[in-house]
């Protein structure tokens, strides 16, 4: 279990962060570029030191700013993978492998095989793709056995074809590992796919933290709203009835009073060219300002009373054209609203 | 736009590449090409000399000057500005003063050299290890400096996942750095050892000019000079063919 409470003061930039990690768990450390991942992972490796607070891994104490203690990172039970992998280029991929296992070659090979990269153990990192790198940085950090993994954006230096490739094993290797498993990343698809508990760290603080569902129901901030891709709205809601900040109206099913946020998925947000029929709480006019392919599916930004993002079929989308005046209609059951 | 050289800079860089080449080409001329070989037989003992201060100057040099170059390169301690410009003095100082300090300190009636010769019984003066101990004193910034430059520019990024990865200072050192900043050490100890198989100033001045102990190749053309000047050109060429060598080698461990 690894226990942070720690703050990091530096001239440009705070980081304030606690949170507790048990050894069943992967936890992912999301947020926006600048806002401390990297430092928070640096200074749990004791790469940089704490201004105040403690770090501990069960019962050892790795730091405590108060009582001068600070143990160099070779005296923490830690593996770290940072963003650009940096295996050793004046060694081999097994030469890289058996640094963590103090020179230990058997035992570096039996975590090549592990990984399914014995094929890779003579050759020197500079002839490895990307994803290969990666992967052979993770058995570097996993062969020294250690208690506390740090993975900082794993997938950052892996191409798109191999990407799925890449994290299915990473996935795989982290569910095995018995450890404090951190993970850095600012992609929510890589957070759901491989995290079960997510940290949101904006501006040097933790913002929320909780499960993707819960960060997808209950987005805390117009960040998390944007990386999970949902619609955000803030305001004074009484009895369910929120009267957005900035204009307009939302119907909920919950029926919370105060200041609140509202969030509603794209996907439950209806388009029509004609007055919606049925029961839909949520009925307004406006007029298509932006469309924006995905995968296999279209986002329609509709300008209104409020500006809501859809996500439509590519059947659908066919139908819509910027410029053009549509209706806009939500169930109020979709609509999440909870106190801010 | 057309780049060109002006006349009056070219001019000047002509007069420029003039005066650092016209010596050498005095000296090819001048070399008595009929007795070289014998010349070079008959200075055998100032040749291995040579070999053995130089070659002993450059260990000393490389063992003091890595060290060094990495506690300028990384270490955080006062004065450390201090120990920049004293590592950098050498380099500036005429080497007959050198010479002079380390006859002050070193020598037979110096606040060093007296103790280890009440202690040790050896005085350095007019001994092979004095030439070696000359030598190693300007050799030394040279491949100090070279060796922090080096180590300046190891990533030390890859020493820190290397720490995450259970290894202490040494180790770090030792596997990390070290390899990594070898091709700089190689040019450092290539640099301080030509500086000082060429060294004359601290050595005649500290060391004296003793045949088959102190006499080293420019003290012994020096002295060939007024004697036999043309032993002196052969000797010469010598040394200027070894510079070359170096040059091309050591610029391949710089330039890449």
């Amino acid at each position: 279990m690894l226990i942070v409470d720690l703050e990091v003061r530096r001239n440009d930039f705070n980081l304030r962060a606690d949170f507790t990690a048990k050894d069943d768990e992967i936890v992912a450390v999301v947020g926006p570029n600048g806002a401390g991942k990297t430092t928070l992972l640096r200074a749990i490796a004791g790469l940089q030191s704490l201004s105040a607070g403690s770090i501990a891994s069960g019962a050892a104490v790795w730091e405590d700013a108060n009582r001068g203690i600070n143990r160099p990172p070779e005296d923490r039970s830690v593996g770290y993978v940072p963003q650009a992998g940096l295996l050793f280029a004046h060694m081999s991929v097994i030469e890289n492998v058996a640094f963590a296992t103090a020179g230990d070659i058997t035992a570096a090979r039996v975590w090549l095989e592990r990984l399914g990269l014995e094929d890779l153990a003579g050759i020197r990192p500079a002839q490895l793709s990307g994803g290969q790198a990666q992967l052979v940085a993770l058995a570097r950090a996993l062969a020294r056995g250690p208690e506390v993994l740090l993975l900082d954006e794993p997938m950052a230096s892996v191409d798109a074809a191999n990407r799925a490739g890449v994290r299915r094993q990473l996935r795989a290797q982290l569910r095995q590992t018995a450890a404090v498993r951190l993970m850095v990343t600012h992609d929510a698809l890589e957070a759901a796919a491989i995290a079960d508990r997510i940290l949101v760290v904006d501006g040097g603080v933790i913002t929320q933290r909780g499960t993707i569902e819960e960060l997808v129901t209950h987005p805390r901030s117009p960040y998390v709203a944007e990386l999970v891709g949902v619609n955000f709205y803030t305001g004074v809601a009484t009895d369910g009835l929120v009267v957005v900040h900035g204009g307009g109206v939302l119907h909920s099913g919950e029926a919370v009073s105060g200041e609140v946020i509202a969030a509603v998925h794209p996907r439950a947000v209806a388009l029509h060219f004609d007055h919606p029929t049925g029961t839909p709480r949520n009925v307004w006019r406006g007029r298509v300002s932006a469309i924006e392919p995905s995968l296999d599916r279209i986002r329609v930004t509709v300008e209104g009373d409020l500006r809501v993002v859809a996500e439509v079929t590519r059947a659908g989308s066919e139908m819509v054209a910027e410029g053009d005046a549509v209706w806009v209609s939500i169930k109020a059951s979709e609509v999440s609203a909870f106190p801010r | 736009m057309k780049r060109f050289i002006p006349n009056r800079v070219g001019l000047l860089a002509t007069v420029g590449i003039g005066l650092l080449m016209v010596p050498f080409i005095g000296l090819l001329i001048r070399t008595p090409w009929t007795r070289f070989a014998g010349d070079l037989s008959e200075s055998g003992t100032a040749v291995r000399l040579s070999v053995v201060v130089s070659v002993s100057a450059a260990l000393v040099a490389v063992a003091l000057g890595v060290p060094l170059g990495w506690a300028l390169a990384r270490g955080r301690f006062r004065g450390k500005g201090l120990v920049r410009a004293i590592v950098l003095l050498p380099i500036v100082l005429p080497p007959v003063v050198a010479g002079t300090a380390l006859l002050a300190s070193l020598g037979r009636r110096g606040f060093v050299g007296s103790i280890i010769d009440d202690v040790f019984g050896v005085t350095f003066p007019f001994t092979t290890p004095g030439a070696i101990i000359a030598a190693s004193f300007v050799a030394l910034p040279f491949v100090t400096l070279v060796a922090e430059a080096g180590f300046r520019a190891v990533d030390e990024s890859h020493e820190e996942i290397a720490a995450t990865l259970g290894a202490g200072s040494w180790r770090r050192f030792r596997r990390i750095a070290l390899p990594k900043a070898a091709p700089a050490l190689a040019a450092g100890a290539v640099l301080g050892w030509a500086r000082a198989l060429g060294e004359f100033g601290a050595t005649v001045t500290f060391a004296g000019n003793l045949d088959g102990r102190t006499q080293t190749l420019p003290l012994a053309i020096f002295f060939e000079l007024q004697s036999d000047p043309e032993a002196a050109f052969s000797l010469s060429l010598i040394l200027v063919a070894v510079s070359v060598v170096v040059l091309v080698v050591a610029r391949r461990a710089w330039v890449r």
